[in-house]
């Protein structure tokens, strides 16, 4: 049970990681890394409570679906990235302050 | 206001919110009302397949994974949709002999464990996403050892497996329509042939639309 809930805990800390990376890192690869980091730390929330039998299959369904969207998510925006970062020399978007 | 003043608001706001996420994340039953692992035990038997997490995957819970299938062909389509990328200014030498000996030796090796892992998917944790993955990192592996010119055998190979997964699933999927079924409701007699087709069409489905994300489009032009 304590380890459960040090998984959640554990969960819960990578996602404020990613989501405070996500907002207050101007470079888009960095921002792609954070969001990859966050996407974890929903994953490890949802898989943390070990049932009898191991985690719930639902859960498990859930998270490998939410694995392959968020690798369809960084692959493009990579694409995307490389080539604002290519066309324009800038690995930053337009902001206030960025 | 000043950027200071506005990042710091943010930060204790930010900070705030993820003091509320604790109990949430902590809390067993509101985890355990949403989840239906009791439920998928006990009409396991009805799916054809031993595996519980297939069994969600490509029975109760298909329209997800048909979804989701569906969200990586889009990414594929929208990667090629961009303009091509730069090409590297040389292709970067494998310089050690190590891998280079060794990989194509392996490669074999990989690709049964890929077949492996299909198969293994009906009973024990496996499937189409751990063996779609498994052989774009095989085709990755000897790509960078210079075995293979480019990662998918032809242009346009990437784009047609990434559509072809998706559409061969909803093409099963409309089949027990025409018995008078609910879409995506496999008939129990043919639920565990039919699920291993999905899954075939969707390990290579899921190997193409990554191989081609993972070259960023560069690779079939």
């Amino acid at each position: 049970m304590i380890t459960g809930q040090l998984f959640g805990l554990a969960g819960l800390a990578l996602f404020a990681i990613g989501l405070h990376a996500l907002f207050f890192r101007p470079h888009l690869v960095h921002k792609l890394v954070a969001a990859n980091v966050a996407a974890s730390g929903t994953f490890l929330v949802l898989v943390h409570q070990p049932l009898e039998g191991g985690p719930d299959p639902v859960a498990q369904a859930l998270v490998l679906t939410g694995i392959v969207v968020s690798v369809a998510v960084t692959g493009y925006g990579a694409a995307l990235a490389e080539r604002l970062i290519v066309s324009s020399g800038r690995n930053e978007l337009d902001g206030e302050d960025g | 206001m000043k950027p200071l003043l506005t990042r710091t608001l943010a930060h204790i706001a930010a900070l705030l919110a993820l003091l509320a996420l604790i109990p949430g994340a902590l809390h067993r039953g509101l985890v355990e009302a949403v989840l239906m692992g009791p439920q998928v035990s006990e009409r396991l038997a009805e799916t054809g397949v031993q595996s519980k997490v297939t069994a969600v995957l490509l029975d109760f819970r298909a329209l997800d994974t048909l979804l989701e299938v569906t969200v990586l062909a889009a990414a594929a389509v929208g990667t090629l949709a961009l303009p091509p990328p730069q090409p590297p200014a040389r292709r970067m030498p494998c310089y050690s002999l190590l891998p280079s000996w060794l990989i194509p030796r392996l490669a074999p090796l990989i690709f049964l464990l890929v077949a492996y892992l299909w198969w293994a998917g009906s009973s024990r944790p496996g499937g189409a996403f751990q063996a779609g993955a498994s052989l774009t990192g095989v085709l990755l592996l000897l790509y960078f050892v210079g075995r293979i010119g480019t990662l998918l055998p032809r242009p346009g190979t990437g784009l047609r497996l990434a559509v072809a997964g998706p559409l061969l699933f909803l093409a099963i999927g409309l089949l027990p329509l025409a018995t008078g079924a609910v879409f995506l409701d496999h008939p129990e007699a043919w639920s565990k042939a039919l699920i291993l087709t999905i899954e075939a069409g969707l390990t290579v489905a899921i190997g193409g639309a990554l191989g081609l994300l993972a070259t960023g489009g560069g690779d079939i032009r």
